[in-house]
Parts: C-alpha cells; structure tokens; sequence
C-alpha cells in the first residue's frame, strides 16, 4: 500500500437525504502505483464525476476509505487538497479576473505554488494569462485549470471530462502534458473519459462504472 | 526509429510495436547494443499507455531481441547479429540452391559449376 | 506536536484569508459601506432609547431585529459574494464557491468573517452603550445592568449569531 499513491477500499455512497439527488455509489476498490494514468470510464450519467465530489466535498458522505498517499483524505481534508490537482467543468474561479489574478489570489492557499511554472504551461498552450476567465473558450479555461493545478505539484491529478468536446491537437497536447507529469513518477492522474479511441491508447488502468456500479479495474487490456 | 500505430488495427497496440521493434533489429537499423528509449520515453514519443511499452519491452526480452540493465535501460541484445548472420546464410543458401538449379538446368556438370566457382573466388 | 501544527497551519490558513480578501474587497461597490454605516447610524439612533422605556415602542424591536440581520448582511456582503454587492443574487457571485476545492477550512473561513463583524460590532456596541447609558441617565436617572444587558444582545450578539448563522448556510 506505500507505494500507492491514491487507492479506494470499498467506497460505498451514504443515503443522501431525499432532497439531494445524485447517483450512490457502490463498492468501489482500487490501487493506483504513482506514474501511472488512470481512467474512470463509463456512460454519461454513470458516476464518474460523482466520484470526484466524494473526494473533493468538504464532507465525508461515503463508507470506506479513500486514501492519498496512505492517509484518509477526510482525516484532514484541506493538507489532502493541498495535494490534489482538480480540473473540472465544476471548478469555480474568479470569472471575472484574468488567468493571472486568478493565480496570483488563489495560488497562495497552495503550500507550494510556482507561479512562474503556471505562466510558463499557459504560454505553451497559447493562452495569454491576461485573458478574463469568462472571455476564454471551454479549450482555454481547461488549459489555465490545468496549468493552475500543475502549478501546487499535486500528488494526484483528477481531471473530469477535460477533453470532450475538444479537437485532436488539444488531446494530443493534453495527453504530452500528462506522460511529462507522471514521467518522474512521483504523482498519478485519474481522469473520467468516455472516448473510445483515449481508452484504448493512452489509459494504463481502467476502472469502469455502470450506473454507481464499480465493475471492474485492472490494467488496460483493450491494447 | 518510427513507430507508427494503428489504433484500429487488427494487432494490438503493444503488439504492433513488437513486431517493428523486432524487424528494426533484424534489418540492423538498430544495432547491437544499442540503448533503446526508455518505457516512459517511448510512451510519451508515440503517445500510448506505460503500461503498453512495458509489455511490449517485455514480450521483446522474453524473445530475447532486447535485455534490460538495473538502473540504465533497455538495450538490443548482441543476439542478433548471430541471428542476422544466420538470417544471411540462409538467404544466400537459397541463393545458391537457385543457381546451382539453374545451372543444371542448362547442362552444366557439377565440376564444371565448381570450376566457374573457383574461377570467380580467383 | 501534531496539536502545535495544526494550530500554527490554521493560523496560516486565516493569515492568506486575509490577505485574500482584502484583495477581494477592493472590487467591491462602494454603495454597500454606504448602507452599512447608514443601518448602523439608523439602530444608534434607536439605542438611545432607554432599556425600561422600550415596552413603550415594542414595534421598534421588530425593527432592531430586521436592522441587525441586514447590518451584517450588508457589512458581510463583500467577503461573501464577489461581484458587485447590489447585485448579489446574479449566479456566480459567491466567494465559497471559489474557495471550497482549495485547501482552507470552511472553520477558518468562517472565523475569519466571523472575526471582520466581531471587530466591526463591539466598536458599534461600545457607542450604543453610552448612548443607552446617557440618554438613560438624562431621562430617567436610572442605570441597571439591563441597560448594558440590552445593547449586547441588540448590537452585538443578535448581529453575530445572525452573521454566523449565514455563514454556517453556504453550501450546507
């Protein structure tokens, strides 16, 4: 278990209240070595991003354990923050700030932010980090999302649906940013994708939802 | 070396890579003892899964083309020169049984085919 | 030592709030000060009456009760919704959205607002009383420990609890 970097022992969603809709989640168990790429692949609407809330809701509201580094990230949830990389559609931001604000107000809640990394991954991907948030493309808020989050040098990435909808050159850059991040092996990236042509090349472990249903997960046998 | 994969092909991903791998060193575009990109280098190059080039890397040290060294990498094994070599004895050995047929054919003894032998050696 | 760490890491947690915010609040729209110092000259007016004549106006406790949940709503306004305060019901407004997938606490966030009002309130609350205390010795020359009792609840613990009670809501 040390040299897992993230792994599930049997999540298992609590009853929500009747006012709160939402997929429950079952029996979900995984281990994650670091330098490692992991996909959550399913339908829309099978979980995947509810996985994500689990571990990144301010509350525990599951059975089980959900372990980063081999701690319990609800033990102390703001230093499991600190390590984890989010990017996602849900992930608020200062809209109406530049990308650079943004870095310059949020960056320093991170206890390691490199604000000189995080313009340096905005320029390559063509983003000027002047640029008002809500003035950007769905490509470019991805991109400064990314770029934020590389910039704290998290331990793990979760990434959600970062490349639906985009164009071939940016999952191919996409995809060269992620072999650079796990290539020192030292973090691992779980990212939710329903593209076939993704899940058969780029993902070394699959884990699959079918409707809050953990099925499977192992090694990515589709090649 | 390129490697060049189809995604949709009837091979599987890890297997297309074997068997370029495999064809670069038997053609000799990768020589002996040549130090091979590492599994994350390759990964990253042609944009597949870690886990695709290891087991191709694997499958390639199982077969003997490649042997892995603690801390350094991945190398081509000194293995297939011989086997170039013994590839070359059998093609010229083909060659041969051809001309010697040939040569039959159009009424030549087997002294006088050795004859013309020795006399090109000269 | 784990205790002294995370003492020290909270301490740092609401040292970056505030540094946060007051970046934060320098978009704010000016017109919200405005409406808190207008409220809180409105209830220093009301405070001068005296505590025992108060039965006499019950209808102005009602109206304590609304100015003391609007003052800290009004005086909260730029620490809870980013953009322009008169408008604060348009959509991506709130600050917590921002900040709940970022390592702070929503202890520490709350504190740190809370501390803001606490700051703000027992200044207001320290007036009140010499205004209660004044005017219910130039009236009435009476002065009991409801007098003092009074302006507290009103000026300071109403505010506050109503405060926290906003605070505590976002994203329950």
């Amino acid at each position: 278990m040390s040299d897992m970097i993230f792994a599930a022992r049997q999540v298992n969603g609590l009853r929500r209240g009747i006012w709160q809709k939402g997929l429950r989640l079952q029996n979900i168990s995984f281990e994650l070595p670091a330098g490692y790429i992991m996909g959550i692949v399913g339908k829309n609407g099978a979980g995947k991003t509810t996985f994500f809330d689990y571990i990144m809701q301010d509350k525990k509201c599951y059975t089980g354990e959900l372990l980063l580094e081999g701690r319990e990230i609800h033990q102390n949830h703001q230093q499991a923050l600190d390590r984890i990389g989010f990017v996602s559609e849900k992930n608020r931001f200062m809209e109406l700030r530049s990308a650079l604000q943004n870095a310059q107000m949020l960056g320093r809640f991170y206890s390691f932010f490199d604000k000189e990394l995080f313009r340096d991954i905005l320029e390559k991907g063509k983003v000027s980090e002047h640029k008002i948030i809500t003035e950007m493309s769905r490509g470019e808020q991805m991109k400064f999302q990314l770029a934020f989050a590389v910039a704290h040098k998290p331990k793990v990435f979760l990434l959600d649906e970062v490349t639906a909808g985009m164009d071939p050159v940016f999952r191919l850059d996409f995809y060269g940013l992620l072999h650079l991040l796990i290539k020192e092996e030292d973090c691992s990236v779980i990212l939710s994708t329903h593209i076939e042509e993704e899940i058969e090349k780029q993902l070394d472990f699959v884990g699959v939802l079918e409707e809050g249903r953990w099925v499977s997960f192992g090694e990515n046998k589709l090649i | 070396m390129q490697i060049i994969i189809e995604p949709h092909g009837t091979y599987a991903i890890y297997e297309q890579i074997v068997n370029q791998m495999k064809n670069a060193i038997i053609s000799g575009s990768l020589v002996a003892n040549e130090a091979l990109p590492s599994i994350r280098g390759l990964a990253a190059e042609i944009g597949v899964s870690v886990i695709t080039t290891k087991r191709a890397y694997e499958e390639l040290e199982k077969e003997g083309l490649i042997r892995s060294v603690a801390n350094k990498g991945f190398y081509v094994c000194d293995y297939n020169t011989d086997y170039l070599h013994e590839k070359q004895l059998m093609q010229l050995e083909k060659h041969f049984t051809e001309v010697i047929y040939r040569a039959r054919q159009a009424g030549m003894s087997d002294d006088e085919i050795r004859e013309m032998v020795e006399g090109l050696l000269g | 030592m784990r205790k002294n760490e995370k003492v020290q890491d909270e301490e740092r947690q609401r040292i970056r709030l505030r540094q946060f915010d007051q970046e934060l609040v320098s978009y704010t729209g000016k017109v919200v000060w405005f409406l808190t110092g207008w409220f809180s000259f409105l209830m220093l007016l009301l405070i001068c009456i005296p505590v025992q004549r108060v039965t006499e106006f019950k209808s102005f406790l009602v109206l304590y009760m609304m100015f003391s949940i609007w003052i800290e709503d009004f005086f909260l306004q730029p620490y809870i919704h980013m953009a322009d305060a008169m408008m604060p019901r348009k959509g991506w407004g709130r600050t917590y959205e921002r900040l709940k997938y970022l390592p702070i606490s929503k202890k520490q966030y709350i504190r740190v607002r809370l501390e803001y009002l606490f700051r703000y309130l027992w200044k207001l609350s320290a007036a009140g009383l010499i205004l209660q205390c004044v005017f219910s010795w130039m009236l009435d020359k009476q002065l009991t420990i409801w007098n003092v009792v009074y302006v507290i609840w009103m000026l300071l613990v109403m505010p506050m609890f109503w405060g926290w009670l906003e605070l505590i809501v976002e994203d329950a």
